[in-house]
């Protein structure tokens, strides 16, 4: 288990700094793509009355040009905002295209100046929820997503590798093949069906427990075993399929040779050996767990990053989308790190340097 | 004329010699893979035939059977616009299953061209591509879909542009693998030889032995593709009423799961059963085809 001289400063740092560009790729794509979706944050079913509006616009900068080079937008109301900002700065027309020259421009254009703000930390308001930051948001609900994810985390290893090591030692018997068709089944059932079924079930026909919301330790249990189901199902299979690969081997003969009891050599020989390649679906694993925390946040009504997000994305609500997404980029490319770390405290041979 | 020919039979032998063949012969011992091909071959069915075996008209509404539960005139029992449930589950078959279908094999297309290509020409090229790999991997999809779906549109044909926009990479990771370790044979080089330029290499040389990955590769994609469609529809955030997939009809009922549990339940069903039955086949045939994991 020691980590000490196989585990490189300098490959943290060198993994840490790669995080920077990936998260620079989100940051640029996510707020393009949401720009030019169709819809606006200020859009209502009954419109609000221009001079208000375009208060709204200025408060959130939208009133700008999103790059400096810009062409000529082609709502008249666009037009007057971009004419208000070109009167305001050096504004050279080339070719069709507008190009903004001065410095203090350039930085006031919405994109530069997302990054700026950005760069201090500083997500914005939302646009929806008004008067309150998204930082405030995030500190509220990144907590909830947390403990919700981590629970869910440790019950789909828990239950996986139960599973997966006892159907392993059972191979063949019916054991083996109920464990099997079961996680076939837990693979194939969708997040929001499980979800559905065990509110049915557990909420409102047994009444066991709370159907949604927040409130304390029993309104965790159905959620997290929502996440939890499709991920242990498919760490089950791994944990079987390679603690089989194992067991064939000659250490495991010599183990039993040796006289040690059926637990040990399951556990300390053959599990210990098989855990390599269910670490390594850890990552992609988070990111299951992400995109389940969505489904399984809106299902509940759980007051997490997850539920705001869909809510963000329907609302056009800019800053929250971003904020929410970076936060997620950012979790997943520490994720990826920390897997590697793993493992390489799951198996000795790892250097992780360079 | 009267040339004997000697007709006593030969021994065939029982195990089939093509690959496809083999893989069908191994196939039928596995009952369960059957019994999910069975389950397939009925959803192709009802989704082809949609309007003739379903009961009633798709938006036909009966006022005088609001949400009722399911009864033997109404097997599934009716929405609160009194719609007949079975009707709407069996168009919703056809729009689930195309969308899955069509995403699929777009994904299929345009992930072995690319993955092929970049695995047999590497260098920059396929630095570039497993970079953009790794970033798209490391981004929840769901997310993705969302944010494209929302630009292209959330019709049938946005939802299944976006889908595909997603589901390309894996196939594409896939074959590339493949493709890598396929390139050094001996066959390829042989090929080289003889001067076949690098796109006959790749498509005709090479990609014949990436056959059965692929085929797997595709099992599993469509119920990944029915699980998303299905999830997002399911939020809202895909597919809109009037289009109504089986995820748009769980939506549609997830408002009443207190009282009416009924509208919720057969559409999840549905979405489950087909998910399963791909799932089943997609390992039998990856036994069948003895190919390693490598979801």
């Amino acid at each position: 288990m020691r980590l000490r001289g196989r585990v490189s400063l300098k490959f943290l740092v060198t993994r840490l700094l790669w995080g920077i560009p990936v998260l620079f790729a989100v940051v640029t794509v996510a707020f393009f793509v949401m720009r030019y979706t169709p819809g606006g944050p200020f859009d209502r079913e009954k419109p609000l009355p221009p001079a208000v509006e375009a208060n709204l616009r200025r408060q959130y900068r939208l009133d700008r040009p999103l790059l400096p080079v810009y062409t000529a937008a082609d709502e008249a109301d666009r037009q007057k905002e971009l004419d208000t900002f070109a009167a305001a700065h050096t504004v050279v027309p080339l070719g069709g295209l507008n190009v903004v020259v001065d410095p203090s421009g350039i930085a006031e254009t919405q994109y530069f100046a997302y990054l700026g703000q950005l760069a201090t930390g500083d997500f914005g308001v939302s646009m929806k929820f008004t008067q309150i930051s998204v930082n405030d948001i995030l500190w509220r609900t990144f907590p909830v997503s947390t403990l919700l994810g981590l629970t869910a985390f440790l019950l789909a290893f828990g239950m996986g590798i139960t599973l997966g090591v006892v159907a392993a030692a059972r191979r063949g018997t019916w054991i083996d093949g109920v464990t099997m068709v079961g996680a076939t089944f837990g693979f194939s059932m969708p997040n929001f069906v499980l979800g559905i079924v065990l509110i049915l079930v557990f909420a409102l026909g047994l009444k066991w427990l709370p159907p949604a919301l927040w409130e304390g330790p029993s309104y965790l249990i159905l959620p997290a075993l929502t996440l939890a189901v499709g991920p242990a199902a498919y760490i089950a299979r791994l944990t079987r399929s390679g603690m089989l690969d194992i067991m064939d081997q000659d250490f495991i003969r010599t183990a039993r040779g040796k006289g040690l009891s059926e637990r040990a050599v399951l556990i300390k020989h053959a599990l210990a050996n098989a855990l390599g390649p269910i670490i390594t679906v850890a990552g992609p694993l988070m990111a299951m767990l992400v995109t389940g925390s969505f489904i399984v946040e809106h299902i509940f009504a759980i007051p997490g990053m997850g539920r705001y997000f869909i809510t963000a994305v329907i609302d056009r609500d800019y800053p929250l989308v971003m904020g929410v997404t970076v936060v997620y980029a950012a979790l997943v490319v520490v994720a990826n790190i920390a897997v590697d770390i793993l493992y390489a405290v799951a198996d000795p041979r790892v250097k992780l340097e360079d | 004329m009267a040339t004997t020919v000697d007709e006593t039979p030969v021994p065939l032998a029982t195990i089939p010699v093509t690959f496809w063949g083999r893989t069908w012969h191994r196939l039928k011992k596995n009952k369960l893979a059957l019994a999910g091909l069975a389950v397939i071959g009925l959803i192709g069915l009802v989704a082809l035939l949609a309007p003739w075996i379903a009961p009633y008209a798709e938006e036909t509404q009966d006022t005088n059977a609001l949400l009722q539960g399911p009864s033997w005139a109404h097997l599934m029992g009716t929405d609160r616009l009194g719609r007949d449930m079975l009707s709407r589950v069996i168009f919703g078959t056809r729009v689930s299953v195309t969308i899955a279908t069509v995403t699929s094999l777009i994904a299929m297309v345009f992930g072995t061209v690319l993955g092929a290509v970049s695995g047999y020409v590497g260098g920059r090229l396929d630095n570039i591509l497993m970079r953009m790999v790794d970033v798209l991997y490391s981004f929840p999809d769901l997310l993705l879909i969302i944010i494209i779906s929302v630009v292209i549109g959330q019709g049938v044909v946005g939802i299944t542009l976006s889908l595909s926009l997603v589901s390309w990479i894996t196939v594409a990771r896939i074959v590339r693998g493949e493709v890598l370790s396929i390139k050094e044979r001996p066959f390829v080089e042989a090929a080289r030889s003889l001067g076949f330029g690098g796109p006959r290499i790749v498509f005709r040389e090479i990609l014949p032995h990436v056959v059965a990955p692929i085929v797997v590769t595709l099992t599993f994609r469509i119920p990944s593709v029915i699980l998303a469609e299905s999830t997002l529809s399911f939020i809202g955030l895909g597919l809109q009423p009037p289009a109504s997939s089986w995820g748009v009809l769980a939506s549609d009922g997830w408002t009443a799961i207190t009282f009416f549990p009924h509208l919720i339940i057969f559409p999840s069903l549905a979405i489950f059963v087909t998910i399963l039955a791909f799932n089943i086949v997609g390992d039998g045939l990856r036994d069948a085809m003895s190919i390693r994991d490598q979801s």
